[in-house]
């Protein structure tokens, strides 16, 4: 047996593997089998893949009289044979990607919905971001698991799925919740991701082009163009729908976890921390809520940021380049919820300054919790606010 | 999203560049190794490199939009960001050079009006290394972090 047939059989094991795990979850619930149907599918693909491989070295094998005893000289042959190990690379790396990081997922699914220890949050976290999406008219199901940094695991299984993280050791803080509406908004971005691309895209791309430098080399540009295309602009659709969906509570949340003592950072992954909170200050502006005056949100983050950092003057970062990102993300298709619920969140604010638990819905609730600045023990709440929100689950 | 999810999105676009890219390879030396047995081309090598053409009339056309400050797809920027690291190829002239000459090769190649397409296999390599490349890199950085979880 040729040792790249045992490779296929290999992979071919892991495929199988992932099939069993499949066809052994009990009962899956709504959510599961909104991942399973499709993974299946990309199963199924992944098969095929393999056995194309196969056959193609079968093909190889035969075209070119390979022995394991002895190599290729002939070089269309030796470059074809580069070209199917490349090709069983990437087969092994989608799934890496695509399988070992999910299929663990299902377990954990299904153990942090039935722990009497996990279970109360985890329902509140499903529960919570259901509401956020339906406010932000994001459609579908998603998987939230506790147990990483409050992320978005996107996968490609042909349809893309994406799975939602909140971080265990802030699980009994129920406004930290807020966080993962950045993370839905990556889910909306995804959903939405055409029509970006189209449209946001390459009119920030023009900006760009139209800011360099005399004599900056094609390829910084090119780099440039890559990180605001595939990350930034990402991160500020996932940041705009987040204070659009939230509002303010967003952003007091999100600069706890941004400060630190770069806001000027450059990152090819984010932006710098000072520009997000800038251009979520300038989104809520735009949105004019009563009862709040958002400057105090910017003038609280300079203190800070303007104090320990002074500001870039980096081509990548150009105003004009970030003035069209925030008119092109803030005036297009995302959609604003915050004044739905505005006034729910002012009440239940007064509710919580008084130490009543809150009788709004849950999002107003905690947005109302996130924005809470008074100091006092909300523990008493929270648990009551579990209680309230969880007491209808089935897993009870 | 974290850095490291980030990473893996990154991973997935770079993969989809380089199986183009490695696909239209395949095709391309079976069809070398089927034409000097003077064999005809079968119908899954010519769909292999009609492939591969299509992937550098993307870019082809990437570059073009790019000029005229349009859309550029996902798959096409990777390609054009992997190619820009390390300056793996010289300029955007010779960039623009390469994919009309490696274009016109493999059409020629298929129609059997040239041997081998030694421009475009060299360029649609580099792409798919690079690619590759790359694409490790970034899967390299996902860890199975599920005992943190359970």
């Amino acid at each position: 047996m040729y040792l790249i047939d045992q490779k296929a059989d290999d992979l071919l094991s892991k495929i199988t593997f992932a099939q069993q795990v499949i066809s052994e979850i009990q009962a899956p619930d709504e959510v599961l089998l909104s991942y399973t149907e499709p993974l299946q599918r990309w199963i199924a693909y992944l098969r095929s893949r393999v056995e194309q491989a196969k056959a193609e070295f079968a093909l190889f094998a035969q075209a070119s009289h390979f022995s394991q005893s002895g190599s290729i000289q002939e070089s269309h042959e030796r470059r074809l044979l580069a070209a199917i190990l490349r090709d069983y690379e990437d087969i092994e790396r989608r799934i890496r990607i695509g399988l070992d990081t999910f299929l663990p997922l299902i377990p954990v699914w299904n153990n942090q919905k039935q722990n009497p220890e996990t279970k109360l949050h985890h329902e509140l976290l499903k529960r919570f971001v259901s509401d956020v999406m339906q406010l932000g008219h994001v459609d579908g199901h998603i998987m939230t698991i506790v147990g990483e940094s409050y992320a978005c695991l996107p996968i490609e299984w042909e349809e893309r799925k994406h799975v939602i993280f909140g971080t265990y050791s802030e699980i009994k803080n129920l406004h930290k919740a807020v966080l993962l509406a950045h993370e839905i908004g990556h889910v909306f971005y995804h959903k939405n991701e055409r029509e970006i691309s189209s449209d946001i895209t390459p009119r920030v791309l023009r900006e760009l082009s139209q800011s360099i430098p005399p004599n900056l080399d094609q390829n910084v540009f090119d780099q440039a163009s890559f990180i605001w295309a595939q990350h930034w602009i990402p991160e500020f659709v996932a940041d705009c729908f987040a204070v659009k969906t939230l509002g303010p509570a967003f952003l007091l949340q999100f600069m706890l976890i941004a400060l630190n003592s770069q806001p000027n950072r450059i990152e090819t992954t984010h932006p710098p921390s000072n520009l997000r909170i800038k251009f979520m200050t300038d989104t809520l502006q735009s949105l004019n809520l009563p009862n709040i005056d958002i400057n105090n949100y910017q003038a609280l983050w300079d203190s800070y940021a303007n104090t320990v950092s002074a500001p870039n003057s980096i081509f990548v970062v150009d105003d004009q380049v970030t003035k069209t990102a925030y008119d092109c993300v803030n005036s297009t298709i995302i959609p604003t919820r915050i004044d739905e619920k505005w006034a729910e969140i002012l009440d239940a604010r007064k509710a919580i300054e008084k130490g009543e638990v809150p009788n709004q819905d849950l999002v107003p609730t905690i947005c109302a919790l996130a924005m809470d600045e008074s100091g006092i023990d909300l523990t008493t709440i929270n648990k009551e606010l579990l209680k309230r929100y969880s007491s209808n689950s089935n897993v009870l | 999203m974290t850095r490291q999810w980030q990473l893996m999105r990154d991973a997935q676009t770079f993969l989809d560049a380089s199986k183009l890219a490695n696909d239209a390879l395949i095709g391309i030396h079976f069809a070398e190794i089927a034409r000097q047995k003077g064999q005809p081309l079968g119908k899954a090598q010519i769909d292999k490199i009609d492939k591969g053409i299509k992937l550098l009339d993307v870019m082809s056309q990437a570059l073009e939009a790019r000029e005229k400050q349009e859309a550029i797809t996902p798959e096409a920027l990777s390609v054009l960001y992997v190619l820009s690291q390390g300056r793996k190829v010289s300029s955007q002239v010779a960039l623009k050079k390469m994919l009309k000459d490696s274009i016109t090769e493999l059409q020629d190649f298929k129609n059997g009006k040239l041997d081998e397409p030694e421009e475009a296999e060299e360029f649609l390599e580099i792409i798919a290394n690079s690619t590759s490349e790359e694409a490790s890199k970034a899967t390299s950085k996902v860890h199975i972090f599920m005992a943190e979880a359970r």
